[in-house]
């Protein structure tokens, strides 16, 4: 929000610099978003508080803070004549609220100095009398209004409906937008004059001859004024401000404003003329609690300051009593909800700075950090220990007709409307950047998500990425396979190889811990999880290992893997077993695997158990 | 071999070895006691035939003597690292942290001393979860803060670790003490600080008599742990939809020290972290009884931190990868 000094100072009377008015300002919620130009601010505004898009309800928030006199505009052309000129007819049901006035003989040129450097100081262009003053108020109240030349009308109505199809209208700025159905539209003779509550038409618009005009004021459904100005691609002052929380009751105080300008400065008879109502008052009847109050602030003090915060920002005091005030809230304030907004207008007004420090006394809770973050730490450090580099990348890239990758339908960049589902898709590209500078031996790694659609469910999966490069394939199997042995070392995972679509896949229990080819190793860290454990093993006296090594010749087409993993589940009382050695000639291939066994006595009935199975399972023969 | 070709090998050694050991190995090898080669000549006179120790005696004092002032001579750093041929840099060495990991890290570190553990929430998340327990109903202004990216009506992409703080206050019992490190999506257009994919981090505390105070002491101390302990902190009004009150936090500006400069955008502070109370409407969706508990939380860009910290100009080198770890 664009707050001129000059222009708050119309209603309140302060001697601080502009630096330190817009320190308040930023204390109270406007924060100074720009360096300060002259003695103009620019506030930052988010979105909640509607009547901080109008100079009036800047100032008022600054006067509470301060402590200061604050005067509101008077108003005088309060009641007038009415002659219903002009019959609104309200068929759509996005309106709550649309004020008409006639005002006859007006004379239209330039407008007094001090609205064009009000308009000038916010930014706006400077027009004529009749347009100036309607963008003036709408800055001073933050309600929109529009006037229309009613020479102009070749019937004497005005009907706010959705627009059909088809529809289009030339506006102000003389562009045709096409309409899209469903806009809420004011129209005459069935044509669009006016995109309710976004941005008048040039056809009846105010020129320098016009001698009568419509004034009017709307409050409309401020969803679906957002809606519509996204499609029509249309931003302005306007807009900013219909599309928010305004209150309906800013239209009466905007129109009689205008109206007392317009005849101050142009001339003229105003009358009042047909108008519509539909809406819930915004003021409200609540109640702060001491108790309440204390418990969110952890202060007895704030509890008397209250009523006269209260007051200065414009709220009705009802009673008052030990430990409770009621309050009638102001129509403008239309982002109050909860008791705690008040309480927070009692803190906010008092001054933030003033909050003192406690530290939190109660009892830590216990710890409920996931077992999965612990194993990832560890991983990383040890990843890291070993020479490898973190990177982190980003998950998106260009949907390539994959159905089982998860595709976004709004992306705005069309590189970036799917996600990976392989930690090398994106890893990838940290791997071409090192090489591209010029580094050898590369070694990085990556823990994230990647996420899949299966049949219509959407899921994220943790892993973990592990890409080398070497300089040639062979260094670059060969490191791999050392990377991923020393990690599965180090989390106590024993482990088998098998063939699978992946590659190679690494396997433990019948389940797939990941895979690797090539220069590229991808694990499934929930697998990871329920096997690793971080414990230091202790060789005990009483687990002496008797061990003992077979030879069988394996088939081609069975994996060495497939028959250590076979043999691993066949007799708990085997503590582990371990590849030891393979010679291939011609076409068989001599396998040695080593078993071990606490149970010496059990020796012989484990290696006939061994091979006999094993034999009959694989059709291998052992020496 | 007899004592004068003795002498006459450590004159010729030691000639050598003067110009290639430093100070102290070199004594080591002239003079140490259990086996320095002159100490060992010494030890040897004891045993020499009379006209010997007449020679000979008197010789290896002279070399004694000579050895050593011309050892003591020696500048101490004259002698180390001369030779260039030794490549330090041949060295194996360990890897990195992502910029991003070390700052989490750090940052946990601290909270783990106050009592909060970790937590964690999918990616892929439900309006209910990113907007609606947050106080953000369909179509309320707020909702325009961010740009979302959908996958389905109504499951996107999380917009913001706000949704993991709604997920533990729906899944877990008061006392809740956690911090919430994690990646967040938007529909953006990519610029230099701006990006569809960053981090954020946030905390949350619900416990019975939780007050503004409470969170004005954390969050002091928790900026003076990341900016060192001369740090200016400033709390104003912000709103954000899923607290009431809420409290922007800013840091005095570290290089014009509150004038205004380039890098706070002439405002003298720089924007730190939103927080707040936790909004009566949020915990009672997600299950809580504000009646009986308050809580607060806070939230922060971590990239924008980052690359602060490790002058980083672009968004998209610290998560395309390029990022050289020297």
């Amino acid at each position: 929000m664009i707050v001129p000094i000059k222009w708050i100072k119309d209603y309140l009377t302060t001697h601080k610099s502009p630096k330190e008015i817009a320190k308040s300002f930023t204390e109270i919620g406007l924060m100074l978003d720009r360096p300060i130009l002259g003695e103009v601010l620019d506030l930052e505004h988010r979105m909640d508080r509607a009547d901080w898009l109008s100079i009036l309800g800047c100032a008022r928030d600054f006067a509470a803070f301060e402590n200061i006199k604050f005067e509101e505009p008077e108003l005088i052309s309060t009641n007038l004549e009415k002659k219903n000129e002009i019959e609104i007819q309200v068929k759509s049901d996005k309106v709550n609220k649309f004020r008409t006035r006639i005002i006859r003989n007006i004379k239209v040129g330039e407008s007094p100095k001090f609205i064009q450097e009000r308009l000038i100081d916010y930014g706006l262009p400077v027009i004529n009398n009749i347009v100036d003053i309607t963008n003036f108020v709408m800055v001073e109240y933050g309600q929109p209004l529009h006037a229309q030349d009613i020479e102009k009308f070749q019937t004497k109505e005005i009907v706010l409906r959705d627009s059909e199809e088809g529809e289009s209208i030339q506006t102000l700025d003389c562009t045709t937008t096409k309409l899209i159905e469903g806009t809420l539209v004011l129209s005459e003779t069935k044509r669009p004059i006016c995109i309710g509550g976004i941005v008048g038409g040039l056809r009846t618009g105010v020129t320098e001859d016009t001698k009568n005009i419509v004034l009017d004021g709307g409050n409309y459904d401020q969803a679906s004024i957002r809606k519509a100005s996204r499609e029509l691609n249309i931003r302005n002052e306007t807009v900013s401000r219909s599309e928010k929380f305004l209150s309906p009751e800013l239209v009466d105080l905007a129109i009689i404003r205008a109206t007392d300008l317009i005849l101050e400065y142009a001339g003229g008879e105003a009358f009042e003329n047909d108008d519509y109502e539909n809406y819930h008052p915004t003021s409200r009847k609540m109640i702060l609690t001491k108790e309440r109050l204390e418990k969110i602030s952890g202060e007895d003090f704030y509890f008397e300051k209250a009523a006269e915060i209260f007051d200065r920002l414009n709220y009705e005091i009802i009673s008052k009593d030990e430990d409770k005030i009621h309050v009638k809230t102001p129509y403008f304030r239309t982002d109050i909800e909860v008791e705690d907004d008040l309480i927070s207008d009692v803190l906010r007004i008092y001054g933030y700075s003033k909050i003192t420090a406690e530290p939190i006394n109660n009892f830590p809770p216990k710890n409920i950090t996931p077992s999965i973050l612990k194993v990832q730490d560890e991983i990383t450090d040890y990843l890291v220990s070993i020479g490898l580099d973190e990177h982190i990348t980003d998950p998106f890239l260009r949907y390539d007709g994959n159905t089982n990758r998860v595709l976004l339908f709004n992306s705005v960049n069309s590189d970036k409307d799917s996600l990976r589902i392989s930690i090398k898709e994106s890893l990838k590209n940290a791997l071409e950047f090192s090489q591209k500078i010029g580094k050898e031996n590369i070694q990085i790694f990556e823990i994230g998500n990647v996420y899949f659609k299966r049949n219509e469910n959407l899921e994220e999966e943790r892993r973990l990425g592990i890409l080398l490069n070497y300089g040639n394939a062979n260094s670059n199997s060969y490191e791999i396979r050392r990377v991923l042995n020393s990690l599965l070392s180090f989390l106590n995972i024993d482990y088998s190889l098998i063939h699978s679509k992946n590659g190679i896949s690494i396997i433990k229990k019948e389940m797939e811990l990941g895979f690797f080819a090539e220069n590229y190793a991808e694990f499934y860290l929930d697998k990871i999880l329920q096997l690793s454990t971080f414990k230091t093993q202790i060789i005990s006296d009483f687990e002496n290992l008797s061990k003992e090594d077979l030879t069988f010749t394996a088939h081609i087409d069975a994996t060495n893997g497939e028959v250590i993993e076979y043999m691993r589940s066949l007799n708990p009382l085997v503590t582990k077993i371990d590849f030891i050695d393979e010679y291939q000639n011609e076409n068989q291939r001599k396998v040695t695997v080593r078993f071990f066994t606490s149970y010496p006595a059990e020796m012989k009935k484990i290696r006939e158990e061994l091979i006999n199975n094993t034999s009959k399972k694989f059709g291998v023969t052992f020496y | 071999m007899n004592i004068s070709n003795q002498i006459e090998q450590i004159l010729n050694t030691f000639a050598e070895d003067y110009i290639n050991l430093n100070k102290d190995v070199l004594y080591l090898k002239y003079f140490s006691k259990s086996n320095g080669l002159v100490t060992n000549l010494i030890k040897q006179i004891p045993s020499l035939s009379k006209e010997d120790k007449k020679i000979y005696g008197q010789k290896i004092n002279e070399l004694s003597k000579d050895l050593e002032n011309r050892i003591s001579s020696l500048n101490v750093n004259e002698k180390t690292n001369l030779d260039e041929t030794i490549k330090v840099t041949d060295i194996k060495r360990g890897g990195h942290l992502h910029p991003v990991t070390e700052t989490i890290r750090e940052m946990n570190n601290f909270f783990k001393f106050y009592g909060f553990s970790v937590y964690e929430g999918p990616e892929i998340e439900t309006e209910e979860y990113n907007f609606r327990k947050l106080n953000l109903p369909e179509n309320h202004p707020a909702t325009d803060l961010q740009d979302s990216l959908y996958i389905k009506p109504g499951v996107l992409l999380r917009t913001h670790t706000s949704s993991i703080e709604t997920r533990v206050l729906t899944n877990e019992q008061p006392p809740i003490r956690v911090i919430m490190p994690g990646t967040v999506f938007r529909n953006e257009t990519p610029s230099a600080t701006n990006a569809s994919f960053f981090h954020q981090y946030q905390g949350v505390v619900v416990d019975k008599n939780i007050t503004i105070k409470n969170l004005v002491s954390t969050l002091t101390e928790f900026h003076k742990h990341l900016f060192g302990p001369d740090v200016v902190i400033r709390f104003r009004y912000k709103y954000y939809p899923e607290v009431s009150p809420g409290l922007g936090t800013d840091i005095r500006c570290l290089f014009c020290k509150g004038e205004g400069c380039k890098v706070c955008k002439y405002r003298g502070y720089i924007e730190v972290l939103g927080s707040g109370m936790i909004h009566y409407n949020t915990l009672k969706m997600c299950g809580i009884d504000p009646n009986e508990y308050t809580g607060f939380a806070f939230g922060m860009g971590l990239s924008r931190l980052v690359m602060q910290r490790h002058k980083i100009d672009s968004i998209k080198k610290l998560y395309g990868g390029e990022i050289s770890y020297q």
